[in-house]
Parts: structure tokens; C-alpha cells; sequence
């Protein structure tokens, strides 16, 4: 049975595409630390971007296999990871 | 899906970098960044950390380190070593302290920021120290003579160095 735990972006992190490559600039006490940020791959992006509103780990699968052809099984345990990740850095807040 | 990095190890350009400056300054956030290059040798070297603040330019003055962009695709921290202003707004003719000319004169919008700290290792310089200002009147000193900075540079640049106020800032 998937959480019921709603994920949603901390405001203190910026995120901004860079050439080819989604970045997240952490913001501390008002200082963007540009020696510490984050990269994020393609579905990272995706799923960023999806957050801008609150979502589910059950409602982000169901956005990612709209729109990526991927293995459920893989997909389960990548995005598990995902938000983990994201999670210890502070980039998400569990709500 | 997920990285840590940091921007010097990104294919980043130098209008990237300066255009994802300019929108967290714009924010009101200060920017803290890896300088490269020499041109501001010795005070800022190659790899020390940065701060970078948002400030309002009428408030730049003469001897401020700024980061702005003198071209399209060129953002530099240089010193401020003259200002000007009519009334389309300031304009600021930067030069890096170890440049022999300056890059000409730049519009108050092609400044993105004004350095607050220098740091090199546990070494900061709040670049509002008496320290930092004395450095800063050296070197705007040292732009304007006329036959460059050649004999005074090395003569006066020599002496400071070895003050004990400023020596653990450029030795």
C-alpha cells in the first residue's frame, strides 16, 4: 500500500535550467550557495516541476507513466529514492 | 534523478552564470560562488569564495569590487575605479586590480552586485573593513596613474604588503 504523505517543494530552493541541466540552488539565511547545488536528470526535472503543486508518491508514478514509457517496478524504487534524496537534502517537505 | 555538484562543474556559461545571478540577486538573495581567474590578484584569487550582495547602484561607490557584466557573454568581478551619472542613470568604468586597462565604462544595468567577503580558507575580508578600503584606495590610486603601473605599483604595492593590517590579505 503506497503513503499517503503529500510531498511539496521547500521554497528555498531555486531551481533553474542551465544549458542542458535542471539545477537546484539551495538558499540558506538568504545566501544561494552556488558551491553546493543540486543537478537534476530529466524525470528529477519532471518530477520537480510536477511538484509545484503537492503530490503523492501514488500521483507522481501516475504522472510519470503518462509521460514516460518505464517499468513500474524500476520507476517504484527509483522515485522511492527520489524523494528520499530530496527529502534529506531538504529540497521536499513531507506534508 | 538527483546530484550534488557545484556550478564550476557545470558546462556552464559565463552569461548562465551571470544570468542565474542576476535573477537571485534580483530576488533579493546574495550569491556565494567560486571566483576563477586572476585578474583580481592578489586580493581575490583564483578558487576563493565569494559573497555577492544585491545593491542598489546609487549606493556603489568608488573602490567597491561589483559582479557585473561588461559584455553579453563575458560577467567579471572587477573594481569600480570611477563613476559617473546623467540622467539615463550611474555609470561605473571597472578594472580587475591586476589588469593594466580597465574594461570602460559599464550601465548600471549590466551590474548584477557588489562583493561583501572574501574568503580563503578560515580567511574572511568583510570588504567593508578599514583593511579591505585601504586595499581599495591603493588600487584605485594605482589605476589612475598615468604612466600605468609600472615603478608605483611595485614600490607602494611593495610597502602595503608588508603592513601587518593588510599583508594576510595579499601575501
Amino acid at each position: 500500500m503506497l503513503s499517503e504523505t503529500r510531498y511539496e517543494r521547500n521554497p528555498d530552493f531555486i531551481y533553474r535550467k542551465i544549458v542542458d541541466e535542471s539545477v537546484l540552488v539551495p538558499i540558506h539565511h538568504d545566501v544561494a550557495d552556488m558551491d553546493c547545488i543540486y543537478t537534476l536528470n530529466g524525470m528529477g526535472a519532471f518530477l520537480w516541476e510536477r511538484l509545484a503543486q503537492p503530490a503523492t508518491q501514488a500521483e507522481l508514478e501516475a504522472a510519470v507513466l503518462v509521460e514516460y514509457d518505464a517499468d513500474l517496478e524500476v520507476l517504484v524504487t527509483d522515485l522511492e529514492k527520489f524523494l528520499v534524496e530530496m527529502t534529506t537534502i531538504g529540497a521536499l517537505r513531507k506534508g | 534523478m538527483m546530484q550534488e555538484s557545484n556550478l564550476t562543474n557545470l558546462p556552464c556559461t559565463a552569461a548562465e552564470f551571470g544570468d542565474l545571478s542576476a535573477d537571485l540577486l534580483k530576488m533579493g538573495k546574495q550569491v556565494r560562488f567560486r571566483a576563477r581567474g586572476y585578474s583580481m590578484t592578489p586580493l581575490v584569487r583564483d578558487m576563493d569564495v565569494l559573497l555577492v550582495q544585491p545593491v542598489r547602484t546609487s549606493l556603489i561607490r568608488i573602490g567597491d569590487i561589483i559582479l557585473c557584466s561588461i559584455q553579453p557573454d563575458r560577467v567579471v568581478v572587477h573594481r569600480v575605479i570611477r563613476r559617473r551619472s546623467d540622467l539615463h542613470g550611474f555609470y561605473f568604468m571597472v578594472q580587475g586590480d591586476r589588469a593594466a586597462q580597465p574594461d570602460g565604462w559599464i550601465q548600471q544595468s549590466q551590474v548584477l552586485g557588489r562583493v561583501a567577503e572574501v574568503e580563503r580558507g578560515e580567511l574572511h575580508l568583510d570588504m567593508h573593513s578599514p583593511a579591505a578600503r585601504g586595499i581599495a584606495l591603493f588600487a584605485v590610486l594605482s589605476s589612475r596613474r598615468p604612466t600605468g603601473r609600472g615603478w608605483f605599483t611595485r614600490i607602494a604595492g611593495g610597502w602595503i604588503k608588508r603592513l601587518p593590517v593588510f599583508s594576510k590579505y595579499l601575501n
